[in-house]
């Protein structure tokens, strides 16, 4: 039953897309509570307002000077308290667009209500958000996600606070465990890329810190906590090794070691994913790095047994090769390429056993994390490039947008800056713009989302902020949030996030329960874990 | 001549109306609590359970009704009487009475039903067909409301401070009433010199009333200190005390109010009338003023309700 906690207020102006409330003072109305009002028309039509509380305010009725609270204090003045909350409105059932009346009684919404009001009874495929601050379950509309509607998520926030792939993660983990994928759910992939600390080589494990409480709140999403159930670990092969290990510090065990061949480096023409920064395409090295992979898609690279030997083979037939490139451009060329031997070589080698083992594949397991965070930048640039435009490629040759390909990359800002451009950012952007068709959904994250190429922000139905620094959140990319979320993404904990999805038109806040899945070695079960505190694997 | 400002805004009938000399033919005797005429210091006294009653009216609007050949003076009026309860170091509203009533200078009372507003008015007539009377019916019926409100606020125990001169209607009750104009010395010139040389919490010996009303004490105190502009009566007022409590209860009243009441004194920039203006009342006069509710949509529904009269 839907309870009153206040009337509709009479002394400000009370309209059909928003509106204060009167709250009696001993009555307790929080933010992000969602209420309904209703109002009867002449033509025997109910219109039913429903809304959100996104402000709260408090005063002393009577009083006119600031230091008359003290003589209230005293015992001497009289005064009352006033408390006020501004609704607004996210539904409008009928869509008569009438103002409520003042005095009329505002109803906490709840069940059937609630859903109404956040549109989740509309929503014919929806997947958990979290938990609103009452405990409810939020969710978030499928369609909206999986390219029916629109498609990708953006998720932007201060770091250290284990805010962003965790609740990227989250996301994947009720996509994939929540039953919503139905029969398509084996051929559905996501493509997580672990840039920083190892957090994400233990999907596969339950976490053992995981406090028990927890677990209700999975229950009220409808979710079973747990691990992710098919998840493949690539690393990337160790430098100065002969041996194909892994380079990681806490997981060896079920991570495989990723490197290309040099002939698969020639063939796929991923030379331009060595040459990445942003400035690149003002001068004329990217003709140039094309012209190059051009010649290399057609040279016989056999024996060649390391990427240095083939960077000097390409150096020694630069000028053969370079046509009318100027003698700078060619140095220039010549100068990041030698750079790229020492930064980028031992990931292309000549020659590999079992290969495809060693090659990624995005559709080996449901989830496939690639850790790259040992790399440097450059690297690291020429993995995400390199993978993406792969999927991306098998993808537009599958030629339809099911099943569903995810791809988590935190730090956007380092792959799709704002200015400039590069062959990693014409990757993204592409995701971005064409995914939606192509079912390739990208789950994108970075500290500051005024940093990130418009374009990819501005696809994105999905609107995530963690905590933020205040200075970040008066950019134009955080419009969508009305000034009170703003306000409040500044103090956000760990945990809490603020969502705006395409269907309701507040952002809501909500916070996602301990994640079940170890987030480092000490969580996974063999080892024995301290017991479980309720903070964030970073804390 | 020496210039001295009496503080209150004109608007308001002056808070000093004395000219130092005796106005009425009241038999004084002022040395009924002590034969020196000193001030007195209030004792120093624990804060105290105490209640404020006041009353404020408006004439929503003049009428003049038809009865044959003649007319009759009237009045659609608004009042409301409340009280603030002060206790445990809180200040707080009591109850509020909203009353409205159609006061005629004479025939029938009429009861009046304004539509579209939920006002009533009550009907009521008084013996005289005049508009002063008819005024004067308003302000009397609130001070018999504001007396019984003190009455039943005295019956609860503590200090019961009236606005005005409504505790007359009052009777026996240990009610103090606060009189916020000073209209004329009550003692002589030598005694009433001491009045300007009150300090704050410091009230004269109590002085007894004798005329056609009923036998009263009366006191006056210093609730602030003036400017030194102003004149020196300025933030005096004077309080009355019923005689039938007996002289010692009357004392024990006046220490009370002399002690309790600078406390409350008001200051210019929450009140005009400071700081005679206590700080509950200002409060309560202004809470009941809105309890009265819109003058002018009162008296457009009024006007409308005419409109439609006529019609029929």
């Amino acid at each position: 039953m839907s309870r009153e906690i206040g009337k509709v207020l009479g002394t400000a102006d009370a309209q059909p897309l928003d509106f204060w409330v009167a709250v009696p003072a001993d009555e307790v109305v929080q933010l992000d509570d969602v209420v309904l009002v209703r109002r009867e028309l002449k033509n025997g039509v109910t219109v039913t307002l429903y809304g959100m509380v996104d402000m709260l305010v408090a005063r002393h009725e009577g009083a006119r000077l600031e230091s008359d609270v003290f003589l209230a204090s005293d015992g001497v003045l009289p005064l009352t308290h006033a408390v006020k909350a501004h609704v607004t409105v996210t539904r409008v059932e009928p869509e008569v667009f009438v103002p409520p009346l003042p005095g009329q009684p505002v109803l906490l919404a709840q069940g059937e209500d609630r859903s109404k009001a956040l549109f989740f009874d509309a929503m014919t495929r929806k997947f958990p958000l979290g938990l609103s601050r009452d405990g409810e379950p939020v969710y978030g509309n499928f369609e909206f996600l999986d390219g029916s509607r629109g498609a990708h998520v953006n998720i932007s926030g201060i770091s250290g606070v284990a805010t962003k792939t965790t609740y990227a993660t989250f996301l994947l983990y009720g996509i994939f465990h929540g039953g919503l994928l139905g029969a398509e759910a084996g051929n559905t992939h996501a493509l997580i890329f672990n840039v920083k600390g190892e957090d994400l080589l233990f999907l596969d494990k339950t976490n053992t810190s995981m406090p028990e409480a927890e677990r209700e709140k999975y229950a009220k999403l409808g979710l079973t906590p747990g691990a992710f159930e098919d998840v493949a670990i690539y690393a990337p092969v160790r430098a100065g090794q002969i041996e194909m290990i892994p380079d990681t510090g806490t997981r060896q065990q079920g991570v495989d070691a990723f490197c290309w061949t040099v002939s698969q480096f020639c063939k796929e023409r991923l030379l331009r994913f060595l040459f990445t920064e942003a400035d690149d395409e003002q001068s004329q090295i990217g003709s140039l790095v094309e012209r190059i992979e051009a010649r290399l898609a057609n040279e016989d690279v056999r024996g060649i047994d390391n990427f240095e030997t083939l960077a000097d083979m390409i150096c020694d037939r630069l000028q053969e090769w370079a046509g009318n490139f100027t003698s700078g451009t060619q140095a220039a060329f010549e100068r990041r390429l030698r750079t790229a031997v020492s930064r980028v070589g031992h990931l292309i080698q000549g020659r590999v056993e079992d290969e495809s083992r060693h090659t990624i594949n995005w559709r080996r397991g449901q989830v496939t994390v690639i850790d790259i965070h040992n790399l440097n930048d450059r690297a690291k640039r020429f993995v995400i490039g390199v993978v993406l435009k792969r999927m991306f490629e098998d993808k537009e040759k599958a030629g339809t947008r099911h099943p569903l390909a995810f791809v988590v990359l935190d730090e956007l800002n380092k792959y799709a800056p704002r200015e400039g451009r590069s062959p990693i950012k014409d990757v993204i952007l592409d995701m971005a713009e064409r995914g939606r068709s192509l079912g390739v959904i990208l789950i994108g994250a970075e500290q500051t989302a005024s940093q990130i190429e418009r374009r990819v922000v501005a696809n994105s139905s999905f609107r995530v902020v963690g905590r933020l620094d205040l200075a970040e959140a008066q950019a134009h990319e955080y419009a969508f949030l009305p000034a009170p979320s703003r306000a409040r993404a500044g103090i956000l904990k760990p945990g809490s996030v603020i969502v705006s999805q395409p269907e309701i038109p507040v952002p809501v806040l909500v916070q996602f329960p301990f994640p079940s899945w170890a987030t480092r070695p000490g969580e996974a079960p063999p080892l024995v874990a301290k017991a479980g505190k309720p903070v964030f694997p970073k804390f | 001549m020496k210039l001295r400002l009496d503080p209150w805004p004109a608007d308001y009938e002056p808070a000093i109306e004395t000219d130092g000399q005796p106005a009425s033919g009241a038999s004084i005797d002022p040395a009924v609590e002590q034969a020196e005429w000193r001030s007195l210091p209030a004792p120093c006294l624990a804060p105290l359970r105490c209640e404020f009653v006041d009353g404020v009216r408006r004439v929503e609007a003049r009428v003049l009704a038809e009865a044959g050949t003649r007319w009759v003076h009237g009045l659609f009026g608004s009042m409301a009487v409340g009280t603030v309860t002060v206790r445990d170091g809180r200040a707080a509203f009591g109850a509020v009475n909203v009353e409205r009533l159609l006061i005629l200078g004479g025939g029938e009372p009429q009861s009046w039903q304004v539509r579209g507003v939920p006002v009533a008015f009550s009907g009521a007539v008084c013996d005289e067909n005049h508009p002063h009377v008819v005024m004067a019916e308003l302000q009397s019926r609130m001070q018999q409301q504001e007396a019984a409100f003190a009455e039943e606020a005295a019956a609860r125990g503590g200090c019961v401070f009236v606005d005005g001169l409504s505790y007359r209607a009052t009777g026996h009750r240990e009610v103090v009433g606060v009189i916020k104009r000073i209209l004329e010395p009550y003692v002589d010139e030598e005694r009433f010199a001491l009045v300007p040389r009150l300090q704050p919490q410091e009230r004269t010996p109590l002085f007894s009333i004798t005329d056609g009303v009923y036998p009263r004490f009366s006191a006056f105190l210093r609730l602030a200190v003036p400017r030194p502009i102003d004149h020196p009566l300025a933030g005096v007022v004077r309080i009355e005390i019923g005689a039938a409590v007996g002289l010692e209860r009357a004392r024990a009243l006046a220490d009370s109010a002399a002690a309790a009441l600078p406390r409350f004194a008001s200051t210019t920039a929450r009140d005009p009338r400071a700081p005679q203006n206590l700080l509950p009342v200002g409060a309560l006069e202004a809470e009941m003023k809105r309890r009265l509710g819109d003058p002018v949509l009162i008296r457009r529904a009024i006007e409308r309700e005419l409109h439609e009269q006529r019609d029929r």
